[in-house]
C-alpha cells in the first residue's frame, strides 16, 4: 500500500522541529497514529547509529569548511525549501534577493530558522529561562502589548514538562529574578541536572558586577548575576525525581510521573549515535551552529523517544497549504505538499496528507505564510502580524586582565535585573547574558584581530603576543530587548515572490519603534556603568554599514536578531483579537492547531523556546482530549 | 513503521531492568572449600598491581590510537578508543576496590608508572609492551595482552600468574576468602570510607558503568566486568557488559583487536577460536604517523624543541595521574578537571607525532617523535 | 627544481612570520599540506610563480647566510618579506593560512580544508581551541586554561 494515500492518521504534523517532535512523541505514546511531513533532506532524519553519525559528521565537516561560521553554515542550503541566512542581510531595504526572505523593511528582519529534520534546535544555543509572571500581563501592568489569556501560574506544570523533555541543567536556588513571586517554582523543585559550570570570565566579571549599584533615569538598581538554565548535559541532580510525561485517559490530562524505583535517576540524553558521547557538555564552544557531541538538546532526541510503531515520517515533503473544506469552512481536509526526490532538481510530485487533526509546526514565519497561502484561520486579520524578536544590542570591550573567552557554552550567566520593572511603561525590558565567545559575533574576531594586527605591521613573536593579549581579554555583553507586538511588523505573501517549487516566499515588514530605541539608549547607560566598574576599555563600534540600526537622539544603535521568531499567529481571548485560543487551536477551524513561538502574544525577556515547548504540551493535551471525545 | 529508527534505546545505568541481568553466579560470595588463605596486605598489594597493570596498557593503547592519521582507519580508531577508555574505567574500578577494602591507591608512584618497553613481571611468561604506532606488530601485542586463557588448575603455591584472568581470579577468590573469615568474626573487610569511591557522577562517557564498591558483591561485579571486557567470559566472545547492560553487542577486547588484525568484524554466531566472519572493513596500515618505537626524553638534547615538547607532554601526563590519584584518595569531584588534561594529552601526543626527529627508518622514511609517557 | 626542495625554507620562514617555532608548526601536521598548497596557488595572477621564486630566493639569503641573529632576521623580514607589497602579498597570506587555515585575507578567506580550520594557530595563540573541535572537556571553561610549562 502506498503510505501517502492512507487516511487513517489521527494527527498530521507539519515540521519536525521541537514543537512537532514534542507533539509526535506525546501523541504516539498515548497511542495515536501520527504522520509527519518534513521539508528537509531524508538523510537528516536518520536516528540509527550509522545513519545519524554519518549525516552529522557531514554537517560538522561543512561547518569546518565554511568561510563564515554563521548559524546555518553546517546545514544543507536547499533550493527547494530555503532557509533564511544572516549572510544575506543588508540595510538597503527593500530587496528581494539574495536569500529566501523578501525584505520590505524599513529594517531587515535579521533572524532565521533552519529547515532540516530537527529544525532550528539543531543550531539553537539552548538557553531555557522561564518567562516572568508580569510578562503574562503586560497590558494590565504597563499598558503595553497584550495580556496572555492565562496567568503564569497555569504554565508551571507545562514548564516542568518542557524542562524534563529538553533536559535542563540549572540551579533553582540561584534563580532570583525581579518580581518572580513566591510560587515561581513548585516547592522543592529542582532541574534534571545541576547547573552548567559558570565560565571563568563569568566569575571574573561577577567580582565587580554582582551587587553593583547603577543609576538609570534617576532610579537606582542593584545588578545581580545568576547562572543560566540551559538545555545541555551536566551532572544529573539526584534530587530530581520526574521520569516523564504521560497521558492519563481517565482524567483526560497530561501528567508528570516520577521514577517508581528509588534507584532510578535522571539519565542525560546523549548523542543519537552513541550513549557515551555527549553525556556532558564537553566545551566545544560551537553550540551555535553545531554541537559536535550533541550534548546540547536537539529535537531529534525527542523524536527518537516517540512510539515508532505509531509514527510515519515523510521527508523532502514541503507543505504548500491546508485545504479548507468548501461546504463547511470549519474543517480542514488535508495538507497539500510537494515532495522532491533530489535536492539538486526542481522536480516534485504533489500529494495530500490526511488525518483527523492537523498541526502546523513550521516555525512562526512559515506557519503564517502557509495560513495566508491557504486563506485559513484569518478571520481576525491577525495572521502574519505582530512579528517579534529580541533586538540584541551588543557592547564590547577589553578587560584589564585575561578572562580567557572562546571557551565553554555561549553563555552561562545572565543579569536579570532589567527583566521587569516600572520602566516597562517607557521602554523595553531586557536580559543581559554575559557572552563566553569574545567579540566573534559583532566583529568577526578573532579572525578580524589577526587582520588588524597585520595591518599595524605585526608579524612573528610580536604578532603572537598581540593575538594572545587581545583574544584573552575580549568581553561581550548582550542586551536582548523585548520587542512588543505591533501590527505593522508582519509577514505577507505575493504572487510575485515564489521559490523554486513555486511556493510563496515570506515578505517581511519590520521596524523598531521608539519604545525599542529608548531601551537601547537605556541599555547603553547601564553598559557604561558596568564597563566602568570593571575597568573595561570600551571597544564598541557601530557602523553605518551595519544591517540593522536605528538612530535615536542623534546616536546610532546597532542591533542583531536573536533567532527568536515569535508572534505571527497570536493566542488570545477571542476570535476577534487572535488566531488561536489558549489550547492553540485556531478559532476559525475545528481541527487545525498551530504550535510554535508564533502563538506567543508577547515575548518577555526569556528566549522563547522553553515557554513555547510548555505551550506545546498544553496543545498536545488539548488534541488528546479532542481525539478521545470524538 | 518508520525506517529512520533502527537501534535500540540505550538503557540507563540505573535501570533496574538492566540490573536484573547480572548473572546469578557472579553474586556467589562464598569462597571455594579449598580456598587459598590470603592476608589483607597481600590483597592490597594485588589490587595495587592491578592499577599498575591497567596503567601499563593504557599508554600503549593510546599511543597506537593517536598514531592513526586523522580521518583514516575509522573503524580501527573507534575500536582502539573504546578499549583504551575501558581500560581507564578498569583502573579507576581497581582503585575503588582497593579503597573499599581499606587500602590506599597509588597512581603516581615509581612502581605504578611503567617505563617502556614495559613488562608485566607478575606474569609467568612476561613479554614486552611497547609504545608503538598502529601496526600489525602493535595490534598483535595487544591481542597477546588480552588473550583469553582457561583458568589454570587450582593450587595455592603460586609465584606468578598464567594470565591476566588468572590474576584477577586470584583477587576475587582472595576477597571471598577474607570476607568469609571476617564475617566469622562479625566484621568485614569492606571498611573503606564511602566518600573515597569515585561514582558514575564523576566518571561518565566511558565504555561501561563505573561501579562504586561498598560490599563484596560490588567488588565481584567490578572484577568480572574488568575481566569480561578484556578476555570475554565462558568461551563466548561477547563482553559481559552487553549481556548485563544491553548495549549494542560489544565484543571483548581480544576479539576487537583481532577484528582490526583481520580487517573484519565478528558476527554473533562466530565461535571464539575462529577468525571473524562478519562484515569486512578497510585497515590502512600506512595511514599512520611514522612514530619511532618507544621514544624517550633522553633521545633528545636537553632544551631542544623536541625535548621541550616531550617534557611538556610528560608534565601533562603526570598532572593527569596526580589528578586521578587525588580523585581516588578523597576528592572524587576533582576528576572533572582531569578530563581537560586527558584531552590536552591527546592534542600534545598528536603534535609530537607530527614532529620529525631527523632520523630515518629502515625504509628511509623520516621517523617522528611521539608521546613517551614518562614519570618525571 | 624538485618540488620539495624549499620545504625546509618554508618551515623556517613560516616560523619567523607566525611567531610559532618550527616544531610547533610541524606539530599541527599541516606543514607539507600548506607548502604544497602555496606552491600550487601561486600562478598566473598575484602572487605569481615568479613572486614565489623570488620569495624563496630572499629567504635563502636570510636563512642560509652566516648571520643567525634573530633580531637581524626579523629586520630582514620586516624590510623585504612582510610588506603586503612584497611578492604579491605572500607573507600575509602565509601567516593567515597558519593562523586560521584560510587562503585569502580577512573576509576574503576561506578554509582550504576542514583540518586546516581545526589546526588554526590563532586558537593556540589565544589559549583556547577552535570552536567546534579539540574539545577541552566538561567544566574546563570554569578554570583558566591548562597551562603546563616547565
Ligand atoms: C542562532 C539561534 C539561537 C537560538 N537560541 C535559542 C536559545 O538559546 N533559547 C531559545 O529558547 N531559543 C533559541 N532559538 C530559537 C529556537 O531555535 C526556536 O524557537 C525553536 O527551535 C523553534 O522550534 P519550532 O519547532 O517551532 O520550529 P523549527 O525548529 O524551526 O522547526 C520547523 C520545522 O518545520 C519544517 N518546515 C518548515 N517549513 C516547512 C514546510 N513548508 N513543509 C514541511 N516542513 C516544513 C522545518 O524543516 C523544521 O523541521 C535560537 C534560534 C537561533 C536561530
Ligand atoms: S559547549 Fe560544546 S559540547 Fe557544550 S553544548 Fe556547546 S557545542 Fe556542545
Amino acid at each position: 500500500m502506498n503510505i501517502k494515500d492512507r487516511h487513517d492518521y489521527d494527527v498530521v504534523i507539519v515540521g519536525t522541529g521541537i514543537s512537532g517532535a514534542v507533539l509526535a512523541a506525546t501523541l504516539t505514546k498515548a497511542g495515536k497514529k501520527v504522520l509527519m511531513l518534513e521539508a528537509g533532506l531524508n538523510a537528516g532524519m536518520y536516528m540509527d547509529v550509522n545513519g545519524s553519525y554519518t549525516t552529522y559528521q557531514g554537517y560538522l565537516d561543512t561547518f569546518y569548511n565554511a568561510a563564515a561560521k554563521v548559524p546555518n553554515s553546517p546545514y544543507p542550503d536547499l533550493k527547494n525549501a530555503q532557509s533564511p541566512n544572516v549572510l544575506n542581510l543588508s540595510n538597503k531595504t527593500p530587496y528581494s534577493s539574495p536569500g529566501y526572505f523578501v525584505q520590505e523593511g524599513p529594517l531587515p528582519f535579521a533572524s532565521e530558522n533552519t529547515r532540516i529534520p530537527g529544525g532550528t534546535t539543531m543550531h539553537w544555543l539552548g538557553t531555557t529561562l522561564r518567562m516572568l509572571p508580569n510578562d503574562f500581563k503586560m497590558q494590565t501592568m504597563y499598558g503595553r502589548g497584550v495580556d496572555w489569556p492565562f496567568p503564569y501560574e497555569e504554565m508551571n506544570k507545562y514548564y516542568e514538562m518542557a524542562e524534563n523533555e529538553i533536559g535542563v541543567s540549572g540551579n533553582v536556588e540561584e534563580l532570583k529574578m525581579p518580581n518572580m513571586g513566591e510560587n515561581f517554582f513548585s516547592p522543592g523543585y529542582v532541574f534534571p541536572m545541576e547547573k552548567i559550570p559558570q565560565s571563568y570570565l563569568d566569575h571574573k566579571l561577577m567580582e565587580k558586577t554582582e551587587g553593583l549599584k547603577v543609576n538609570l533615569n534617576n532610579k537606582d538598581y542593584t545588578i545581580t548575576c545568576i547562572s543560566t538554565p540551559q538545555g545541555r548535559n551536566s551532572t544529573p541532580n539526584k534530587k530530581y525525581r520526574i521520569q516523564g510525561v504521560r497521558w492519563d485517559s481517565d482524567t483526560k490530562e497530561l501528567k508528570l510521573y516520577d521514577y517508581s524505583d528509588p534507584k532510578e535517576e535522571y539519565q542525560p540524553v546523549a548523542s543519537l549515535w552513541d550513549p557515551y558521547t555527549g553525556e556532558r557538555c564537553e566545551g566545544n564552544a560551537s553550540c551555535v551552529p553545531i554541537c559536535p557531541v550533541q550534548a546540547k538538546y536537539n529535537a531529534l532526541k525527542t523524536l527518537k523517544k516517540a512510539d515508532i510503531s505509531k509514527l510515519n515520517i515523510i521527508t523532502q515533503a514541503v507543505a504548500v497549504s491546508v485545504i479548507v473544506e468548501d461546504f463547511d469552512e470549519r474543517n480542514i481536509n488535508g495538507v497539500v505538499y510537494k515532495q522532491y526526490d533530489n535536492q539538486h532538481s526542481a522536480e516534485y510530485t504533489t500529494h495530500v496528507a490526511k488525518g483527523k487533526i492537523y498541526v502546523l509546526a513550521c516555525s512562526a514565519i512559515e506557519n503564517a505564510k502557509l495560513l495566508l497561502a491557504s486563506k485559513a484561520a484569518n478571520s481576525s486579520d491577525q495572521v502574519g502580524r505582530n512579528l517579534m524578536d529580541h533586538m540584541v544590542m551588543l557592547t564590547w570591550g577589553l578587560t584589564p586582565e585575561p578572562i580567557y573567552p572562546y571557551r565553554g557554552p555561549g553563555s552561562t550567566t545572565n543579569i536579570p535585573t532589567f527583566r521587569d520593572g516600572e520602566f516597562r511603561k517607557e521602554h523595553a525590558a531586557w536580559i543581559s547574558p554575559l557572552d563566553n565567545w569574545g567579540w566573534s559575533w559583532p566583529t568577526g574576531a578573532p579572525g578580524s584581530d589577526l587582520t588588524n594586527a597585520m595591518n599595524s605591521g605585526l608579524f612573528g613573536k610580536k604578532l603572537r603576543e598581540e593575538m594572545n593579549y587581545i583574544i584573552t581579554r575580549q568581553f561581550l555583553l548582550h542586551f536582548e530587548c523585548e520587542q512588543i507586538p505591533e501590527e505593522g511588523n508582519r509577514v505577507t505573501i505575493d504572487d510575485r515572490y515564489l521559490d523554486r517549487l513555486g511556493n510563496y516566499r515570506p515578505i517581511l515588514h519590520y521596524s523598531a519603534s521608539d519604545y525599542m530605541k529608548k531601551s537601547f539608549e537605556a541599555a547603553q547607560k547601564v553598559s557604561e556603568q558596568i564597563f566602568a566598574a570593571n575597568n573595561i576599555e570600551n571597544k564598541t563600534l557601530y557602523k553605518p554599514t551595519d544591517a540593522d540600526y536605528v538612530v535615536y537622539k542623534g546616536q546610532q544603535y546597532t542591533f542583531f536578531g536573536a533567532g527568536h521568531l515569535v508572534g505571527t499567529h497570536r493566542m488570545g481571548t477571542a476570535p476577534e483579537n487572535s488566531v488561536v485560543n489558549s489550547d492553540q487551536k485556531c478559532w476559525d477551524h475545528d481541527n487545525l492547531y498551530l504550535v510554535g513561538c508564533g502563538n506567543m502574544p508577547t515575548l518577555g525577556t526569556s528566549n522563547p523556546t522553553l515557554t513555547m515547548t510548555a505551550l506545546t504540551f498544553k496543545a498536545a493535551e488539548a488534541i488528546l482530549r479532542q481525539l478521545e471525545n470524538q | 513503521m518508520s525506517t529512520y529508527f533502527k537501534s535500540d534505546k540505550p538503557r540507563s545505568a540505573n535501570d533496574p531492568e538492566r540490573q536484573k541481568l547480572v548473572p546469578e553466579h557472579l553474586m556467589d560470595i562464598a569462597p571455594r572449600p579449598d580456598a587459598c588463605p590470603m592476608d589483607i596486605k597481600t590483597l592490597h598489594g594485588l589490587l595495587q598491581y592491578a592499577i599498575h597493570l591497567e596503567l601499563t596498557t593504557i599508554p600503549a593503547y593510546l599511543t597506537t590510537l593517536y598514531s592513526i592519521k586523522e580521518g583514516t582507519n575509522e573503524a580501527s580508531s573507534i575500536i582502539c578508543r573504546s578499549i583504551a577508555v575501558e581500560e581507564m574505567l578498569h583502573m579507576v574500578m581497581a582503585a575503588n576496590i582497593l579503597n573499599a577494602v581499606g587500602g590506599k591507591p597509588h597512581i603516581t608512584s615509581a612502581e605504578t608508572v611503567p617505563a617502556y618497553p614495559a613488562e608485566l613481571t607478575k606474569l609467568c611468561t612476561p613479554f614486552p609492551i611497547n609504545l608503538e604506532k598502529f601496526s600489525q606488530s602493535s595490534i598483535s601485542t595487544f591481542m597477546e595482552i588480552e588473550q583469553p586463557h582457561a583458568l589454570p588448575k587450582h593450587h595455592c603455591d603460586k609465584i606468578c600468574f598464567e594470565s591476566i584472568g588468572d590474576f584477577y581470579n586470584t583477587i576475587s577468590e582472595g576477597m571471598k576468602y577474607l570476607e568469609a573469615e571476617a564475617s566469622k568474626r562479625n566484621t568485614t573487610i569492606f571498611t573503606g570510607n564511602h566518600k573515597l569511591q569515585v561514582t558514575e557522577n564523576e566518571y561518565y562517557g566511558a565504555g561501561g558503568k563505573l561501579i562504586a564498591v561498598y560490599k563484596i558483591e560490588d567488588a565481584l561485579i567490578a572484577i568480572s566486568e574488568i575481566v569480561g571486557q578484556g578476555e570475554g567470559v565462558d568461551g563466548s566472545i561477547i563482553d559481559p557488559d552487553s549481556i548485563f547492560f544491553h548495549q549494542d553487542v560489544e565484543y571483548a577486547h581480544y576479539y576487537r583487536f583481532k577484528e582490526i588484525y583481520c580487517g573484519r568484524y565478528y558476527c554473533e554466531q562466530d565461535k571464539p577460536h575462529e577468525n571473524p566472519n562478519g562484515e569486512p572493513f578497510p585497515v590502512d596500515w600506512d595511514a599512520v604517523h611514522n612514530m619511532q618505537l618507544n621514544p624517550k626524553l633522553s633521545d633528545y638534547k636537553v632544551g631542544s624543541e623536541l625535548w621541550n615538547n616531550t617534557y611538556e607532554f610528560n608534565k601533562t601526563y603526570m598532572a593527569l595521574l596526580e589528578n586521578i590519584e587525588k580523585a581516588c584518595t578523597g576528592n572524587p569531584k576533582i576528576l572533572r578537571d582531569g578530563i581537560g588534561l586527558m584531552y590536552d594529552l591527546k592534542y600534545k601526543a598528536t603534535a609530537l607525532m607530527n614532529m620529525p626527529t631527523g632520523n630515518l627508518d629502515n625504509d628511509g622514511k623520516p621517523l617522528m617523535a611521539g608521546p613517551t609517557f614518562e614519570r618525571i | 627544481m624538485e618540488e620539495k626542495d624549499n620545504l625546509p625554507l618554508f618551515s623556517k620562514i613560516s616560523a619567523s612570520l607566525t611567531g610559532f617555532s618550527e616544531m610547533e608548526l610541524w606539530g599541527t601536521g599541516m606543514m607539507e599540506t600548506y607548502y604544497n598548497y602555496v606552491m600550487g596557488k601561486c600562478g598566473e595572477s598575484s602572487p605569481t610563480k615568479l613572486d614565489l621564486e623570488y620569495f624563496f630566493e630572499k629567504a635563502k639569503e636570510i636563512y642560509l647566510g652566516d648571520n643567525n641573529d634573530e633580531n637581524w632576521i626579523d629586520t630582514q623580514i620586516q624590510t623585504w618579506i612582510f610588506p603586503p607589497t612584497s611578492y604579491g602579498g605572500l607573507a600575509q597570506l602565509i601567516i593567515t593560512l597558519w593562523y586560521t587555515g584560510n587562503w585569502g585575507l580577512g573576509f576574503n578567506g576561506s578554509p582550504i580544508s576542514a583540518q586546516a580550520y581545526v589546526q588554526g594557530l590563532i586558537w593556540n595563540a589565544g589559549e583556547t581551541h577552535p570552536s567546534g573541535a579539540k574539545q577541552p572537556g566538561f567544566g574546563s571553561w570554569n578554570i583558566p586554561p591548562i597551562n603546563i610549562k616547565k
